[in-house]
Order: C-alpha cells, then structure tokens, then sequence
C-alpha cells in the first residue's frame, strides 16, 4: 500500500536519496495537483460525523461538555476504549522510562524539523537545539524531567537528538539548503478543529507539517514526522489529519508525505473520496467510544500490541500481555 | 444610540457614561470615601485593577483560578510577531519568512525583542516557527485577497480604558479594522482569535470589546468580526444597542469579579473551587486545596 520513494534503508542517507523525491512531490503538486474531493462530499462526511456527535453526547451532563477528541483520544479509542479511559489523565512524566525516552524523541523530531523550517539549517548542537526551544516555549516541566533523568538517559537523549539531525539533514536539506521553498509557507504544529454538535464536540488535530493551503495559494501538503519507523497507525493519523484538513480548508491535500530517519520519506496514497470517507467513519466511531465513556459506560475492551503499554495491563481480563486473551 | 444613518461617524460618548454608571458599585469598592478619615467596610485601596477577558473567563471556570504573572514565551510571541508580520506582507510580496525577518527585526528594541536576545541557542527558531504557523493561519482565514485591504494593529493591539478616579483600567482585544478607527466610517473590528469558543462566550467578547471601543474613542463599530483560526471561520456580529447592553453587563460582572479578587473576597476558607481543564494554566496548582482535576 505504502509507495517508499527510496531505499528506506537508514544507513544510506545520502543527500541525493530523499530530497530529489521530495523536490518532485511537491513540484508535481504545485504544477499538476490531483483533483480535489468534490464539496458535496464532503458535506456528507461532516453530516455524518454530525450524527455521531450528537448521539455521543445525547444525555451528557453540561460539566462534561465539551466533549473533547483530541487526536490521541481518538487513536487510544479505535485501539481500545479501556486503554483511551486508562491512558487519559496519566500526569506528565508517569509511564515507563522506555515509553518515556521515546516520548521525548518523539518531541526531539518535531522540535528539529520546526528549527529546520524556521531556521534553514540545522547548524549547531542538536540537542542544544531542543533544549532551546524547551525554554522558548515554557516546557519548564520538559526541562526539569531532563534535569533529574540518569546518565543513560540523557546519554540516550543525546544521541537520539544527534541521529535525528543527520537524518534531517540528509533528507530536508539539499547542496543550497532547504528543499521546501519560502513560496510554500512551511509550518509546524498547525491546527485543525472541527466544532460539531452546537460545538459540544470538540476534534482537533495538530498535523507535526503543513505545507501550502490558502495563504501559499498552493494545494496543501501534510507530512507527519515520526521518530519511530512508519507503522499502520500512522496511515489513520495522516488520513484524519487529511480530513480535518479538507474540512477546514474546504479543499483536500495535494499530497500526504510521511518522514522518519528509518524510511525516509513515505507518500501515501492520494487522497480520494474513499479515503477522506474511511477516516470520517473511524472518526465517528471514535466519538461514539468517548461519549459512552463520558457517560461512564463499561469501556469496551480490544486486545492488541497497545496492551504492552495500558496502564490497564495487569488487572484487565482481555490484556494481550497478560496471555489471558 | 447608535445613528447608523449618519454618512460619517460622528463622536458620541453617551456609552461611556453609561458604562461608567454600570461600573459604580465596583469602583466604589476600590476609592476611600473622602469625608472619612478611613475605608468604608469591604473598601481597599489600590494602584491598579486590570480587567481582561482571559482573566474574566479563567475566574468564570473557578473563581479561585489565577494567571501567572506575564513573561514572554513562544506561545505569547507568535500573536505579537504574527500580527507585526501581516502587516507587511504586501510589502514582500507575500512571502512569510519575510515578513516574519521584518517583524522580527522592527520588535528589536522591545520587550520582545530583549527576550529574544536573551534565549538559547534553538530558542529564537521555535518562537519563530509558532509565528509562521499562526501567520499563515491569519492569513487563511483573513483571504490573502483581504491582507492589504485591512488595517492592522501594531504591536499590542489593546484598547485600554480607565474608568473614571478610579484604579480600574479595563482592555480588550482587536487584532484589526476594515478601516482607520479614527475615520472609523463603516467601521468593523477584527478578532484573530486561536482558542475555540461557544457562541454564547465570543458574542459577550464582541459586545466587550464594542462597548471599549466606543468609550476609548466616542465611535461604536458597525461590526465586529471574530476569526477563528483554529477552524478557520469567520462570524460577524453585528453591534447594536442590544451587543453594546449586553457588553456593559459583561463588563460590569467581569469589573466586579476583578475588583473581589483583588481585594482577597476569593481567598475565603468558605469559597466553592471548580477543579477543571482550566488547572493546567493557574498559578495556584501546586497549592490548590482541591487539587488539579483527574
């Protein structure tokens, strides 16, 4: 299903290898973009997730709206409604400190591309470079965890930082620097929100890139930049993304592009009417989940590889990880 | 009040008597009575007492909910840096690194500016990068077609308005105008706004800021047109008598409200705190005697 544009092989990161790729995509979206999903269809999908929004949060009391669907909600939903419920109001810093280092290279990726894009360049300590940012944006909460982390760990967040920066600077930077042009309006950590409901329902995505839209007069672009190799979930999250997207801007995505230092730059499938609609419908889903669970419902239980990290693991009776699924 | 038939805006300060009648029992609280020697009971003195919207609508989540004093960051900087750089996008032919390196540049010797200088290595591209994601969003929601045919504020888009011998400085927001607000003829003001709020609440920030704008300079605007850049919708309300009664309501309530925090009515043993999402921004979490909801 994915198309990898190169060897997603990590220990060829030479200059030419991604951003040639990357250069074409985009050029063949400014000069000859697909066509969009039509507007009738996507009045239809937002008809549709009206339904559910309502039906989710029929009977909620007023102190538990607005229903709130962040991303991380609906993805922990669609996985397992006892997992979303066990996850959600985990305080910063708890979780295991594997689950905890990734977190925070998770966060080191999408502060270097956002420096990246800021900056043109990537000159400097990388890790320098996050912890920089940490402070511009108050993560005072960041930067004490780094604080009071062990030897290993910081050791591990050094070279997490360091590896992160050559891969970017492999894959985003060509021989006269960046290859997304200025004319693109490249931004990080942008919003999409959708206000269903009267506004009692809440979805909102934080795509990590965007890259054209109304201000560039350019077909948008998403890119979803990830630490980790790309994984099946990663396809929801950028299709969600793309429909939020779609819906906020009223015109769907040129392109969806997904980056990481173990596969390059990935693109996925275009965005067609079949696309936008299976994401709307998983989205809906999702919302149903979380208003039975705001109603205090018994969350629906569903097994799989996410029990390896559910707070829920040990006393859930359909843990994968307890062997008793 | 209001006579929208008039060709031009003629300079009316009839709201400002009004609001400042509305005000009375709030800054009564805040003056000595001068034919005694010392304070009426409930009285207090003091310099300033700052009513905001934010901080109206924090307290209306918890009445003990509490901001953190000002300091810059990155979330604070983009509006300042956005806002600087929309202003001279036509100028640079609509390229937003430009107009970002511009704003940037023209906030050097401000407030911002010595903050800036002072961050780490790292620190500058991230404020940077917050600024470019909400300029292009202004952008979109605005229409790059509107940019050059809007006036925008610089830099700290407030309209402040003391109210009469008193330490109370009411301030709102406006991020633009459809014209000069000194011609101020078919006059509407613009909201940029990154936060996603009900009706209810940005139609009360509409009448709000309606009602400063007509006290600070003696003209309502015809509309105030709130922007949502988070969902990218625009939605006009359009002022009236009835917006402009309604913001004085909301002001004399958000006045009073400031005034009793200021003077400790809050602080009581006896006083009801709503734990909330609204925790994770006051400045009273870590002594909350209820706590940070779960």
């Amino acid at each position: 299903m994915w198309a990898p544009m190169s060897d997603p092989s990590p220990s060829t990161l030479a200059p030419e290898r991604s951003t040639v790729a990357l250069a074409q995509v985009l050029r063949r979206v400014a000069t000859d973009p697909p066509n969009p999903v039509g507007a009738e269809d996507l009045d239809a999908l937002l008809h549709l997730l009206e339904g559910a929004a309502r039906q989710a949060v029929d009977g909620l009391p007023a102190d538990a709206l607005p229903l709130r669907a962040p991303k991380a909600a609906i993805a922990d939903a669609l996985r397992c409604p006892r997992f979303a419920l066990a996850r959600r109001g985990l305080p910063f810093g708890e979780g295991q400190p594997d689950a905890q280092a990734k977190r925070r290279r998770g966060i080191a990726a999408d502060l270097l591309v956002s420096h990246l894009l800021a900056g043109g360049d990537l000159a400097g300590d990388p890790r320098q470079l996050v912890l920089g940012a940490w402070t511009a944006r108050g993560e005072h909460d960041e930067l004490a965890a780094l604080e009071q982390a062990d030897d290993a760990e910081r050791t591990r967040f050094e070279t997490d930082c360091a590896e992160l920066a050559e891969a970017l600077r492999a894959d985003w930077q060509g021989a006269t620097g960046l290859v997304i042009d200025a004319a693109w309006w490249p931004r990080t950590q942008t919003t999409a929100t959708l206000a269903l409901a009267d506004g009692d329902v809440l979805v909102s995505v934080r795509p990590d890139v965007e890259l054209g839209g109304p201000a560039a007069r350019l077909p948008p672009v998403i890119v979803e930049v990830k630490a980790t190799a790309l994984g099946n979930e990663h396809t929801f999250d950028l299709n969600l993304y793309a429909l939020l997207v779609s819906l906020r801007d009223g015109r769907t995505p040129g392109a969806l592009l997904h980056w990481s230092p173990a596969n390059g730059w990935v693109e996925l499938p275009p965005v067609t009417a079949d696309v936008v609609e299976s994401a709307a419908r998983r989205l809906a889903d999702a919302i149903g989940q979380l208003g039975a669970l705001a109603r205090g419902e018994p969350p629906q239980e569903r097994p799989g590889a996410h029990c390896a990290w559910c707070p829920d693991a040990q006393v859930c009776p359909t843990s994968a990880s307890t062997g008793r699924s | 009040m209001i006579d929208r038939d008039a060709t031009g805006a003629s300079v009316d300060w009839a709201w400002r008597e009004t609001l400042a009648e509305a005000l009375r029992p709030a800054t009564a609280r805040l003056v000595e009575p001068e034919e005694h020697g010392r304070p009426a009971p409930g009285a207090g003195t003091v310099a300033k007492v700052e009513v905001g919207w934010f901080d109206y609508a924090r307290r209306r989540a918890c009445v003990g909910a509490q901001g953190e004093p000002f300091a810059w960051s990155a979330r604070f900087a983009r509006r300042t840096l956005g806002l600087a750089a929309l202003g001279e996008l036509p100028a640079v032919g609509y390229r937003s690194d430009r107009a970002l390196a511009r704003a940037r540049e023209a906030a050097s010797d401000s407030g911002l500016g010595e903050w800036l200088a002072t961050l780490p290595p790292g620190g500058v591209e991230a404020t940077l990068a917050e600024a470019a994601t909400w300029l292009a969003a202004a952008v979109a929601v605005v229409g790059p077609g509107q940019v050059a045919e809007l006036a925008w504020e610089q830099p700290g888009a407030r309209i402040d308005w003391r109210a009469p011998r008193s330490p109370l400085v009411l301030s709102a927001r406006a991020e633009g105008a459809t014209s000069d607000h000194r011609r101020a003829t078919n006059l509407g003001l613009i909201r940029l706004v990154d936060h996603t709020a009900t009706t209810a609440d940005e139609r009360s920030e509409a009448g709000w800021l309606a009602v400063l704008h007509a006290v600070r300079f003696g003209v309502a605007p015809n509309r105030v047109i709130v922007a949502d850049l988070r969902r990218r919708r625009r939605r006009t309300h359009r002022v009236d008598d009835a917006l402009l009664t309604e913001g004085v309501a909301v002001l004399s309530a958000a006045s009073a409200d400031a005034v009793a925090a200021k003077l400790g009515d809050h602080d009581r043993a006896d006083t009801v705190l709503t734990p909330g999402r609204h925790c994770r921004w006051c400045a009273r979490r870590g002594v909350c005697p209820v706590g940070p909801a779960e």
